[in-house]
């Protein structure tokens, strides 16, 4: 599954999209930069509460596939204009990090009964 | 946030090193409610394009397709995110030095880590490099200096028989100096 359909299902708010094409292969949650950095492989999203210009320095470093941005405030206009020089893709969402992470999992699992946005 | 201060402190201490340091010197205390921690070094320094560099993310100075430069935009991350400070000192060929103030009770700081287990490993495998340690807080005061610990032990390097030693100098200086994670 590609990012564009991750975004589209999870109803998510592009701020930088260069590579919709960009494959999804899994997930990861953290807010500890030195987490996504140990653990997270390539192609995961990652959702996250971070909003620093870091945080999509990290991605393109893990080559993640799209970062999440989990409900609260904007970021900064020189992340999303960096995310997209860097070629990092970086979507916001209004759920939080709970529901944004069932939703991926089950998205990614292909269980079509825990997508609300599917069912309507 | 990284996972916890230390590595902050390694990340200073191997920029020290890659910018060919023969002395370095690690300073933490803790006084009134904030963590001072200082690294200085002798290293070659930096110039003003090459030091707004070293805050971008994106920028690496460890050559091509070896990585991002996170090490300094990691550690303004953190103190900006805690309301602390960060300044840096520098030139070409004077050397470098960092100095950060991290308020030590806000409830969003990383524990501090091992400082034993993070600065120790890294004395022993510099070879050439002297360091100095200087632990303060609680009206204590520890310097561990390499040049005078090996005058006095009359080698002309630390072995890896030092390791244990040196991790007790270390935590029994963090002890004195209050270090706790709970105050």
């Amino acid at each position: 599954m590609n990012a564009r359909e991750v975004a589209r299902v999870l109803g998510l708010e592009p701020l930088a999209f260069p590579h919709p094409e960009a494959e999804v292969g899994g997930g990861f949650c953290s807010d500890l930069l030195s987490r996504a950095m140990a653990e997270a492989s390539p192609g995961d999203a990652w959702i996250t509460y971070q909003r620093h210009l870091n945080v999509v320095a990290v991605a393109k470093l893990k080559e993640l596939s799209l970062v999440i941005l989990a409900r609260g405030p904007e970021p900064e206009p020189e992340v999303a204009a960096r995310a997209e020089e860097e070629g990092v893709n970086l979507l916001r969402s209004d759920d939080g990090m709970f529901e944004l992470a069932g939703r991926l999992y089950a998205l990614l699992a292909g269980d079509p009964e825990t997508h609300p946005a599917e069912r309507g | 946030m990284v996972e916890d201060l230390c590595m902050h402190i390694a990340d200073l201490l191997e920029n020290s090193l890659r910018a060919g340091a023969e002395r370095v010197e690690l300073k933490l205390s803790l006084e009134r409610g904030t963590l001072r921690l200082e690294v200085e070094d002798d290293g070659a320094g930096m110039d003003g394009e090459l030091l707004r560099r070293a805050a971008d993310p994106f920028f690496t100075t460890k050559g091509h397709g070896k990585g991002i430069g996170l090490g300094l935009p990691l550690l303004l991350q953190t103190v900006e995110e805690l309301g602390g400070t960060l300044e840096v000192s520098t030139r070409p060929g004077g050397g470098t030095r960092v100095r950060a103030e991290i308020p030590w009770h806000h409830p969003d700081r990383p524990p501090l880590g091992d400082l034993a287990e993070t600065v120790v490993p890294i004395i022993l495998t510099s070879p050439g490099v002297e360091f100095r340690i200087v632990l303060e807080g609680n009206g204590e005061r520890t310097e561990i200096d390499t040049e005078r610990l090996k005058e006095e032990l009359g080698t002309p390097c630390l072995t890896p028989e030092a390791m244990g030693p040196l991790m007790r100098m270390v935590r029994e200086a963090m002890d004195r100096a209050g270090f706790k994670e709970v105050a």
